[in-house]
């Protein structure tokens, strides 16, 4: 699976499960915080759960700078797949 | 199929809930640190009543064999449907003759290792939405018995882990409670002289002590359905010793 594959995926999850709409949401738009998108910390543990469902990568103690964007996890999961 | 971990398994307590969970329809994975042997006895004993199972070596107070085990545990069955956070080592002193190195000990295993293992499980059962983690806390976690300190703390962070774990998880289909068992028949007290048993019984309403059996049980119950609604507590079962 590449980059673009993963990133295709993660947006797809993150707008069916965590209620973000799609046309709002850009690979490099943040996540969380006081952005638009506004996602807090039990929306992440969703996405640590999904990752580590998906790709067997463990998200769990991972810093925040991971979870900045849609890039940011994708380049995490490619670097520890 | 529901698959259940028991963490130190292979004595005590944890054995009585490995044998229990495996009558109750579990396939479980009995986790050991040492004791090899003992664990691959209690997986006969399992097996010998026609449940399934595996044991699997792991200090639960090191992270990456945690998470190595999980991975493992959940890769082979699919699922991880409970966890119980057994693993825990008792080192009385008084405070002034307290190890460090003993007080590390404990602190790794009987609160880390709660954490990793409930970090990793809870990991796994958030992809399903649903879960049961049953951390085994002591009377002595409220109790205040002199020379128990370390253990004592310990059981008193058990107790506010798995209140707050239940708060964080229980929306998503995760309940998480603890059993606080007194003095349980278990090698530990069986060592004990006669003289100090006696002393010990004449604080006990129920004049005897408990059995891992019957903490198994109380876990079992917490396990099921039946109890889908309770989470957050403590469960105390010590014949009364702390009224």
């Amino acid at each position: 699976m590449n980059e673009t594959e993963i990133k295709t995926k993660l947006k797809e999850f993150i707008c069916s499960t965590l209620g973000v709409e799609a046309d709002v949401l850009e690979f490099d738009t943040e996540l969380f915080g006081d952005s638009p998108i506004g996602l807090d910390s039990v929306d992440s543990l969703e996405i640590i759960a999904y990752v580590d469902g998906e790709y067997g990568v463990d998200m769990t103690g991972v810093g925040k700078e991971h979870f900045l964007n849609i890039d940011s996890i994708a380049a995490y999961i490619l670097a520890n797949k | 199929m529901k698959v259940a971990i028991v963490t130190g398994a292979s004595r005590g307590i944890g054995r009585a809930c490995a044998v229990r969970l495996a009558k109750d329809g579990y396939t479980v994975a009995v986790n050991y640190s040492r004791s090899e042997e003992e664990a691959q006895k209690v997986l006969s004993e399992i097996k010998a009543n026609g449940g399934d199972g595996m044991i699997y070596k792991a200090d639960v107070s090191d992270l990456a064999q945690v998470k190595q085990m999980i991975r493992d545990i959940d890769k082979q069955y699919g699922q991880i449907d409970l966890l119980v956070n057994n693993a825990g080592i008792v080192r009385d002193s008084f405070l002034l003759a307290l190890n460090m190195g003993d007080l590390d000990s404990c602190l790794d295993l009987n609160v880390k290792g709660y954490f990793y293992c409930a970090q990793q499980a809870a990991l796994k059962m958030f992809r399903r939405k649903q879960g049961v983690i049953i951390n085994m806390s002591s009377v002595s976690g409220e109790l205040a018995l002199a020379g128990q300190s370390v253990y004592s703390a310990t059981k008193g962070a058990v107790n506010s882990l798995t209140r707050v774990l239940a708060k964080e998880l229980g929306g998503k289909g995760i309940r998480v409670n603890a059993v606080a068992p007194g003095f349980i028949e278990t090698e530990m007290i069986n060592a004990l002289s006669d003289e100090k048993k006696e002393e010990y019984l004449q604080n006990i309403p129920l004049h005897r002590f408990g059995k891992a059996e019957e903490v198994a049980a109380v876990v079992s119950m917490l396990a099921g359905e039946e109890f889908s609604y309770l989470t957050g507590q403590v469960i105390t079962m010590d014949g009364g010793i702390s009224l």
